[in-house]
């Protein structure tokens, strides 16, 4: 379905609010491929939501660059810029007042689909997240959490963008329905080959969905990005190796191994 | 100056008007009369509820870009519904003369601080995710505005707007003292005779009640997903 996937590159990326005396981002500088899942973690104030909202411009760059196949995001109108950018975040921010389908369709309506294409989408969407056609004219409040987050997920495909934003997507679900999300996002990535960025708190969820780990330390620093066997085997300091739980790394290649699998028979 | 529109009615027609009783027979013959006041308490109360809201809604949307101006509005607002309506016909009177205008400006100004107030909550009262989710899916704040906050803030605007009419007509009887008519005028031209008060206090209940009841079948309609089993 995806005929494209984007390259995304920090670019000694920095972020500093007004008024606060330490940057919220340190000039980030990192890669991620075309068609790579990107995770972004660390504990809270580290500055990974920050890092992602700087992709799509909801929070402007202070000073270095992020460039999106190799273009500046600068030298793009934000609106025009995050309609091409997957949008998916915790609190999912469904319109309470719109339809399934309407939900959906915000995007491509936004970029000027015609609506026969439209909804042929919507119909494509909802099957490919698991989700019954007979929902389409359903509004959210009739969703159970689980469903409303697959609609999210639908929405931010909807107009096939090459690159997708996730902040913490299924950090509200509970464990068992969130695992089972985890494992058909991984099946939907190994379909659609999309570059996400990916933002969690959740070292399991991390190693379990990433090609490539950023670890953010608080202030903004990135300690390390690796892939996840990597991040296991090598910390690069003492501070991974505590966050990724590398004390117990037999184990947790084990488990990673596992749930690697899991994912693909799932 | 009222006692000037006070007609002395010659009342005919059995004992029962005589008596000053509630006399159906009467009721039923005269009730004819009651329809031009009615339509003008109607218009009486349509038109300042419609100038209010536009000026309402222009001033909620004001203070939705800039947080400062609400508490003016409000204040403002507070102060023009604290004025007895009689006193601001008064004043007005002599700069606009009798009529409909004289009775038009303090009635649109008695729905402005329900209006405003309701309207602004409505707005502020969005989810802020679906604000960002909407701005990160790449909507413009005016698409922001008009298809996210309005459509959202719409059960707001209506219980805003269901207050206002219902006091507006309460408001409206009084309107004859502006010269202005409608049923206050109709209860006043024989206010001693018991049935001709009690149809015209009555019309004004019914016409309040019909004017909710037509508002909060629009609500219904406009707004789908609050229906019963649909709201989470």
């Amino acid at each position: 379905m995806a005929d494209h996937a984007a390259t995304l590159e920090f670019d000694r990326a920095s972020k500093r609010y007004p008024g606060a005396a330490e940057p919220a981002i340190r000039e980030l500088s990192l890669e991620v491929a075309a068609g790579e899942v990107c995770i972004l973690i660390g504990p809270s104030g580290c500055g990974k939501t920050t890092a992602m909202r700087l992709v799509n411009r909801m929070i402007e760059l202070t000073s270095g660059d992020v460039r999106l196949d190799g273009v500046s995001i600068r030298d793009r109108p934000p609106a025009e810029l995050r309609r091409h950018i997957g949008y998916a975040i915790q609190q999912i921010g469904l319109f309470p007042h719109q339809t399934v389908a309407e939900n959906v369709a915000t995007v491509p309506r936004l970029i000027g689909w015609d609506s026969e294409r439209v909804r042929d989408r919507v119909g494509d969407l909802l099957e490919l997240v698991g989700l019954d056609g007979s929902l389409r004219d359903r509004y959210p409040g009739q969703l159970s959490g689980g469903q409303q987050q697959r609609v999210g997920v639908a929405r931010a495909l909807a107009a096939d963008p090459p690159l997708l934003l996730m902040d913490e997507p299924f950090g509200a679900i509970d464990p068992i329905n969130r695992s089972r999300l985890q494992d058909e996002f991984l099946k939907l990535q190994r379909e659609l080959r999309k570059t996400v960025v990916f933002v969690t708190h959740d070292m399991d969820e991390a190693l379990k969905l990433g090609d490539r780990i950023a670890v953010l330390k608080p202030g903004g620093v990135l300690a390390q990005y690796a892939g996840p066997e990597a991040l296991i085997r090598d910390p690069a300091d003492e501070f991974v190796e505590e966050f990724v739980g590398a004390d117990r790394m037999i184990e947790r290649l084990e488990w990673l191994t596992s749930v690697r699998r899991e994912g693909q028979g799932a | 100056m009222i006692l000037g529109q006070v007609q002395i009615h010659h009342r005919t027609g059995g004992g029962c008007v005589e008596s000053n009783g509630l006399c159906p027979d009467w009721i039923v013959h005269h009730l004819g009369e009651y329809w031009s006041p009615l339509e003008q308490h109607l218009w009486l109360t349509l038109v300042p509820v419609a100038c209010g809201f536009a000026i309402a809604f222009g001033l909620a949307l004001l203070a939705h870009r800039r947080r400062w101006l609400s508490g003016p509005v409000v204040g403002v607002t507070g102060i023009l519904y604290t004025i007895p309506s009689l006193a601001l016909f008064a004043l007005l009177i002599p700069v606009t003369g009798f009529g409909f205008v004289t009775a038009l400006i303090p009635l649109t100004a008695y729905t402005l601080l329900i209006l405003f107030r309701n309207i602004a909550a409505g707005l502020d009262n969005v989810p802020e995710e679906a604000r960002d989710a909407a701005v990160g899916m790449g909507l413009t704040q005016h698409q922001l505005l008009w298809k996210v906050e309005v459509p959202l803030a719409l059960p707001e605007i209506f219980a805003g707007l269901r207050v206002a009419t219902t006091t507006t007509v309460g408001l409206a009887a009084l309107a004859f003292y502006a010269g202005a008519g409608g049923l206050g005028q109709q209860i006043l031209s024989d206010i001693a005779f018991k049935s001709n008060v009690a149809v015209a206090g009555l019309l004004c209940v019914l016409l309040a009640f019909a004017l909710d009841v037509l508002l909060l079948a629009a609500q219904r309609l406009l707004t789908p997903w609050q229906r019963k089993g649909v709201a989470a």
